[in-house]
């Protein structure tokens, strides 16, 4: 017992019932076929602790990740309102506009491959590397939502409720919370530094079991300029010219992005899921 | 794959590879019996497999907890042979997701054999 307290890294009640259970499990297994077969009928005391410390840590990160996208929809929310209550005459600076988009799109993708994996483990014990992925993509969705209405703000000053334009924030804060005690536990895991990544559309094949095909990063950039054109030129009908300079903006920022993110959100070509 | 984790997870399944993704199928299903503690229901699949199916004990905890999380498994603490234990209870939940695992395992039985010439 000595030894599985020694190697549990999780705290607070979960520890605590669990330490009971196995402190029971030894005592009637110790009864019956003696102390030492007992010892070994249990499992070694490392590897039970790493075993359950594991899938404390799965459970927790998939929480925070849904905790987090309700977080996110309320500041998406809370963003609105902010927009909306700006002067109808404001027009917003161009570093705040481009700031607002790839926070927005940065967050929304972040959550949606988060909530992806959430989902795909959701019966399973995943490696600690890849229960740090998804705190990774969590808090990367959260911190970009942050950004996101912090631009909005910047570049459309208005007047709002302000209990409105602090719900989303406060839930936020909430789910950041929760990502915190998800992240300190999985951060002293064995193996929780280790790098990891996971295709999101090798994740979507095993959830719906459909020939979903992975998009690389070029295809991606193609149907989001291609929507941004639409959208230009359909709907709002700007000129051709302005239309195609706008989605070739918007092709270019997802490829930036994708630079600097693919790491931390592990997303490099040609890898798939590590479990 | 991590390394580590790897040899530990085989570690903790230990020779019974077979059991790998079946133990929180083999839960719910002594679990269908009656409501017990840890321990009796190691017992209950040890019994029930004829000893064959060699299981860390230890490697229960982790799964309960999971079907718990899940919600296919309730628990409460409750007083047995004067000690307060922790008593696991199969949910509706549970009983779906075993006939689901009960079905697929069926047919992935039956595809094996037929591969193996065993069916007849």
């Amino acid at each position: 017992m000595a030894d599985l307290e020694a190697a549990l890294c999780v705290r607070g009640r979960t520890r605590k019932r669990f330490l009971s259970e196995c402190h029971d499990h030894l005592i009637d297994l110790a009864n019956d076929v003696g102390p030492d077969d007992a010892a070994v009928a249990f499992g070694a005391p490392g590897i039970v602790a790493a075993s359950f410390d594991a899938e404390v840590a799965t459970r927790r990160c998939a929480r925070a990740a849904w905790l987090a996208a309700v977080g996110i929809a309320s500041v998406a929310g809370s963003t609105l309102v902010l927009i909306h209550s700006a002067d109808a005459t404001a027009h917003a600076a161009v570093p705040w506009a481009i700031a607002f988009f790839v926070c927005a799109q940065v967050s929304a993708v972040a959550m949606v491959i988060g909530l992806i994996q959430a989902m795909s483990i959701r019966h399973r014990v995943v490696p600690p590397a890849d229960s740090m992925l998804l705190c990774r993509r969590t808090a990367i969705a959260l911190v970009s939502a942050a950004g996101t209405m912090l631009a909005a703000g910047g570049a459309l000053p208005g007047r709002g409720d302000p209990l409105v334009l602090l719900a989303g924030p406060a839930l936020a804060i909430v789910a950041g919370g929760v990502l915190s005690r998800a992240w300190w536990l999985t951060r002293q895991l064995e193996g929780a530094h280790s790098h990891a990544d996971r295709s999101p559309f090798a994740d979507l094949r095993s959830l719906t079991r459909l020939p979903v095909p992975t998009l690389g990063p070029i295809a991606v950039a193609t149907i989001g300029a291609a929507a941004v054109f639409v959208r230009d030129h359909g709907e709002q009908g700007t000129r051709l010219g302005g239309s195609l300079l706008m989605g070739a903006i918007e092709a270019g920022l997802v490829v930036a992005a994708y630079l600097a993110l693919r790491a931390p959100l592990g997303l490099r070509t040609g890898t798939t899921a590590t479990d | 794959m991590d390394i580590h984790w790897l040899s530990m997870y085989i570690g903790l399944v230990g020779s019974v590879d077979l059991l790998r993704g079946h133990l929180d199928g083999l839960l719910l299903a002594v679990l269908a019996e009656a409501p017990g503690h840890g321990y009796e229901l190691a017992r209950r699949v040890a019994t029930r497999s004829g000893g064959h199916l060699d299981v860390p004990e230890g490697s229960l905890y982790p799964a309960l907890h999971r079907l718990e999380q899940a919600g296919m498994v309730s628990s409460q603490w409750a007083h047995s042979d004067g000690r307060r234990r922790r008593v696991y209870q199969r949910t509706a939940a549970g009983r779906r997701h075993l006939a689901s695992w009960q079905q697929e395992r069926q047919t992935f039985v039956v595809a094996v054999d037929r591969v193996l010439g065993l069916a007849t």
